[in-house]
């Protein structure tokens, strides 16, 4: 039995980790690393990771390159639970790993495991594309370590330690406090009703 | 009101002197420097905000004017008390002072008197404090998660 599996394994994850496709998230200067290396000097396609997908629902990698913010937080939370599962995540850069130069400013998140579970830090301001192969290279090693019957063990260790509620708003599962209400979807329509044609409406 | 000080303002070089202002002259010092023709200042590039710290106690605001007809720059300064921030607002003379005095309230506090609509621009409005005033410290309970 175990032979049948650890061959079916191989396939799988062969072919897995070989094709990880990763979404577009860059939300600032790593980004930019995260262009270079996808260029045709470093070229990622070498390791099949070239086809950067604009939707998170065909991509199997998220690479957070960049600061997030508080303002952001709703959309990459939103983002990792729209992409299928099996799902990984590189915070690249420092401020994705632990706040960076911003760990005490009041617009920050200090870390975005603070938010979803990470499988690679990759800490450097901004790391070079050398890095980001490596750390691709790491995540394809770890997917080849992985096994069919550790479905149960994968699960647990991805669930987000923020959830979103209805109106996009990020909240504490555990005690329902509202981390704080950005207006992302709800103040949508509230400013609909304005005339905006003749800029900010005042009595002259 | 003197306004030979503003006719000094452009030095030979191209720099030019900040002249201060009080916050009740604001609207009278802005209005007539965009409405006569001397000086023709069409345009509010932006305002500037400066803590100057809890010891002095003062908030100062730079406007900075610019005459797309003479190509000249004005700096307008008013130093206002930071136990009560109030300050006239400009909307009426310039539209454009709008956002500048949405963000300095949500920035700093200051409060602009017969802006209709002032509100905060980038923090969300259930936001406590003002995020870049020197004294500010960051101990909102929603946000424990984050240290």
């Amino acid at each position: 039995m175990n032979v049948i599996i650890s061959s079916i394994d191989f396939i799988y994850n062969w072919a897995r980790s070989n094709s990880i496709w990763p979404m577009t998230f860059a939300t600032s200067c790593c980004g930019i690393e995260m262009m270079q290396t996808s260029a045709a000097n470093f070229d990622i396609a070498r390791f099949g990771s070239e086809v950067f997908r604009a939707t998170p629902r065909q991509a199997d990698l998220l690479i957070c390159a960049g600061t997030i913010t508080h303002k952001m937080a709703p959309a990459l939370l939103k983002l990792y639970q729209q992409m299928p599962e099996p799902k990984y995540v590189i915070a690249m850069g420092a401020c994705t790993c632990g706040g960076g130069m911003f760990t005490d400013s009041y617009s920050v998140v200090n870390g975005i495991d603070k938010i979803i579970p990470v499988d690679i830090y990759l800490p450097m301001c901004p790391p070079k594309p050398e890095a980001l192969l490596d750390s691709l290279i790491k995540l394809q090693k770890q997917i080849r370590k992985e096994t069919i019957l550790d479905r149960q063990k994968y699960i647990a260790g991805h669930i987000s330690a923020l959830k979103l509620d209805e109106n996009e708003d990020l909240l504490i599962e555990d005690s329902g406090i509202i981390v704080q209400s950005w207006g992302l979807t709800g103040d949508l329509n509230e400013g609909l009703d304005k005339d905006l044609s003749g800029g900010p409406a005042y009595e002259f | 009101m003197n306004f030979d000080d503003f006719k000094m303002m452009n030095n030979a070089d191209g720099s030019f002197n900040k002249v201060l202002v009080e916050p009740a002259e604001l609207c009278v010092v802005l209005s007539y420097l965009k409405n006569n023709a001397e000086f023709a200042f069409d345009r509010l590039n932006t305002i500037i905000a400066v803590d100057l710290g809890v010891e002095v106690g003062k908030f100062e605001l730079i406007y900075d004017l610019h005459s797309i007809e003479t190509g000249k720059t004005a700096r307008i300064s008013v130093i206002i008390d930071r136990n009560s921030p109030h300050i006239p607002s400009v909307v009426e003379i310039f539209k454009s002072a709008y956002f500048d005095e949405c963000e300095i309230y949500d920035m700093f506090g200051i409060v602009f008197d017969k802006n209709s609509d002032l509100k905060r621009l980038l923090m969300p409005q259930s936001w406590i404090g003002y995020p870049l005033r020197k004294d500010y410290v960051q101990n909102d309970e929603r946000l424990a998660w984050n240290d």
